[in-house]
């Protein structure tokens, strides 16, 4: 019997172990070649769930998501422009006062959501999984070339809960991230990261939840590959010129 | 991650039921007052929190005509708050999904996918009557102690046995059992809060009749607390015995349908986008019989016809629950460009393409004589040409639309169409000459 759960439990690892890694850093061939790898990449606010675990429950804590969701969001945005990127970031306060851009990035979430629903990584390499119209128009809006959109998870377990799970299984600790930028001119899944940070269990203080937020967020950008504007072919032309030029086919 | 965590887009569930409101309470509600402990209160606590997560991430609907409309129908059938911690609230949310809930502190959210569905305000009384008892009935807090006992007993068993585990999952379902219980509970004092009020009482059977439509052949239905409740056709059935002998009132439309005509067409344009089509086509029949000379009806009409792609119109109630499963797992795991691939590999698929087209071409060109200058539908008739190859037309009709709408927020959508045109009319051009 002991034999069998050893099994098991190293198969689960081993699956964590590949499904990570398999998570890690996926990209299309043209972002990895840097032909599509945007300059400027706008940064919308972290999807963060904060939650505690206990023994007979677990709950979530909305107040620590939108706190430390900002801590993530600023650890992102160092990382992006340390490796060479243009970042805008847009806060919740910007998006509320401008009832357009609200509308944008309500759609252009649900538009990511929808695809990631769909998320394989097969998919993401051959151009399969695109976010639609609204991250389009979103960027234009921005005037970014790719919008960035990210996920954190917190899991806080008491120690109690720990050791129950131990023996029964269910919720542990764990932190866990990741970031999808998404093409502003096709919609297309450009690339996608993934970090983990394991949290002991026991209650945190917030310097310490502060630390792992800041660990997982590393890890997290840690593939990223630095922006290389040399590589980007750009075709400037002005819609204007698109409109007269089509105009001019027409009449041919 | 993300996808694991948000892989229903339209799901505010998942907060709603880490707060104990998703029903799956194993008692009746307590509607005079319930003392709460510390950790009752940091479950109001949360709910509170709530409402600024929600403004946090812009999912609040703001329009102050339909937020009035809303706080004014809540406040006026409300009553007094129990205890302390209850402060009777109402927000919408912009979710095109056919929901709403009340949390134990007393906020009662409305989705805009809920609202666009209503006739009138007798029927949003009558939706938020159900979910003020949610309140009142304390289900919320009802529903976190049970579920706190219900996990205790089930980790007692699964420390005894190897079916502990099963045990415990026995038990769930008799929580979702006693769950009915409560949802009943809330309509049926529902009805007799209507019946105190002005309003209908029978817009309570109405409302769940709304509700029970499954346009999409899907199965469940865009899963939703309200949706997804396996008796709503039972729930329908037995509110309109509870209402047949309350008396009639004359349902008021006005102000509601002109109140919530910007939102009705919101929703509509959200169905499309997120690949309801056949929602979005029922939504917009329904608004073209009351608008008959509106063309933006007509248009969202035309939209939805295109994002039928190749799928053939379907009465839903023919279909087995083999065939709506089958639905929602395709729909769940294949994009829409997946999806409309595989149809046009069959003949049936590539006639229900050129039909649903056909039948768009007819809405926009509708929406066309009913006004020339209506530039929108150009757009839609750009859309159409370009599926059909016909790229002359198509660059007329997406340059007709830019010229006439240059403010439109789609146009640089429009404009990236017309470059790669471009390319595709330059060749024609050198076949040609």
């Amino acid at each position: 019997m002991i034999g069998a759960k050893t099994v098991i439990v190293v198969a689960c690892v081993a699956t964590v172990a590949w499904s990570t890694h398999a998570l890690a850093e996926k990209s299309t061939p043209e972002f990895a070649s840097g032909a599509t790898r945007p300059r400027s990449i706008a940064l919308l606010p972290v999807e963060a769930v904060v939650s505690r675990a206990r023994v007979v429950e677990t709950e979530a804590l909305v107040d620590d998501g939108l706190v430390y969701g900002e801590a993530f969001n600023a650890q992102v945005e160092a990382a992006l422009k340390e490796k060479g990127y243009k970042v805008v970031v847009v806060d919740p306060d910007r998006i509320n006062s401008d009832a357009q851009l609200q509308e944008y990035v309500v759609d252009a979430n649900r538009g990511f959501d929808d695809m990631m629903a769909k998320y394989k990584p097969k998919k993401l390499e051959t151009r399969a999984l695109n976010a639609g119209d609204s991250v389009r128009l979103l960027a234009d809006r921005l005037g970014v070339d790719a919008i960035a959109f990210s996920t954190l998870n917190m899991t806080i377990t008491a120690a109690g809960k720990a050791l129950v799970a131990g023996f029964l299984g269910g919720s542990t600790s764990g932190t866990s991230s990741n970031l999808a930028i998404v093409n502003g001119d096709t919609g297309d899944l450009e690339a996608f990261f993934f970090g983990v940070a394991i949290v002991t269990p026991g209650e945190k203080t917030d310097q310490e939840m502060e630390n792992y937020v800041a660990t997982v967020a590393e890890r997290t950008t840690n593939k990223m590959p630095p922006a290389d504007p040399s590589s980007r072919i750009d075709v400037a032309t002005s819609d204007e010129e698109t409109i007269d030029e089509v105009d001019s086919l027409l009449k041919r | 991650m993300r996808m694991a965590s948000r892989n229903q887009p339209w799901a505010l569930g998942v907060l709603a039921a880490s707060l104990g409101i998703a029903s799956s309470a194993i008692a009746g509600g307590n509607y005079a007052s319930v003392p709460i402990d510390d950790d009752e209160q940091h479950l109001i606590d949360s709910a509170n929190d709530l409402a600024d997560y929600f403004a946090t991430h812009s999912l609040l609907y703001s329009d102050p005509q339909v937020l009035s409309l809303v706080r004014r129908v809540g406040h006026s059938i409300r009553p007094q708050p129990t205890d302390d911690y209850i402060e009777y609230e109402f927000f919408v949310l912009r979710d095109p999904s056919p929901n709403a809930f009340a949390l134990p502190n007393g906020h009662v959210y409305v989705h805009t996918g809920m609202l666009a569905r209503l006739h009138d305000e007798d029927q949003l009384a009558a939706l938020l009557a159900h979910e003020i008892n949610h309140v009142a009935g304390h289900h919320g807090i009802v529903d976190h102690r049970a579920a706190k006992k219900t996990t205790i007993t089930g980790m007692v068993l699964g420390g005894l046995s190897v079916w502990g585990g099963l045990i415990a999952v026995g038990l769930q379902t008799s929580v979702f059992g006693f769950s009915r219980e409560l949802e009943q509970e809330a309509d049926d004092r529902a009805a007799q809060v209507l019946l105190a009020s002005a309003y209908d009482p029978h817009a309570l059977p109405e409302l769940l009749d709304i509700l029970g439509h499954d346009y999409e052949g899907l199965d469940p239905r865009v899963p939703t607390i309200w949706s997804t409740h396996p008796e709503i056709q039972a729930r329908a059935e037995k509110s309109r015995t509870l209402v047949a002998a309350m008396p009639h009132r004359e349902h008021q439309e006005e102000p509601f349908e002109s109140t919530v005509l910007g939102l009705r067409t919101l929703t509509i344009q959200d169905y499309v986008q997120f690949d309801y089509p056949r929602t979005a086509i029922a939504l917009a029949e329904s608004l073209i019989e009351r608008y008959p000379s509106d063309p933006q009806a007509l248009l969202l009409l035309g939209d939805g016809w295109q994002g039928m792609g190749g799928q053939a119109p379907v009465d839903p109630s023919a279909l087995t629950t083999s065939d709506k499963k089958h639905n929602r797992r395709d729909h769940a795991k294949k994009t829409r460009e997946q999806r409309l691939a595989k149809q046009l590999e069959t003949e049936e698929g590539r006639a229900s393409y050129t039909q649903n087209l056909a039948r768009a071409e007819d809405s926009y060109r509708r929406a066309l004589a009913l006004d020339p200058t209506f530039a929108a539908a150009y757009r839609g008739l750009g859309e159409v040409y370009e599926q059909q190859n016909r790229d002359r037309e198509a660059a007329e009709a997406y340059l007709t639309y830019v010229r006439s709408a240059p403010d439109a927020p789609d146009r640089p959508i429009v404009v990236s169409r017309l470059k790669s045109m471009a390319a595709r009319l330059k060749e024609s051009n050198s076949d040609r000459s």
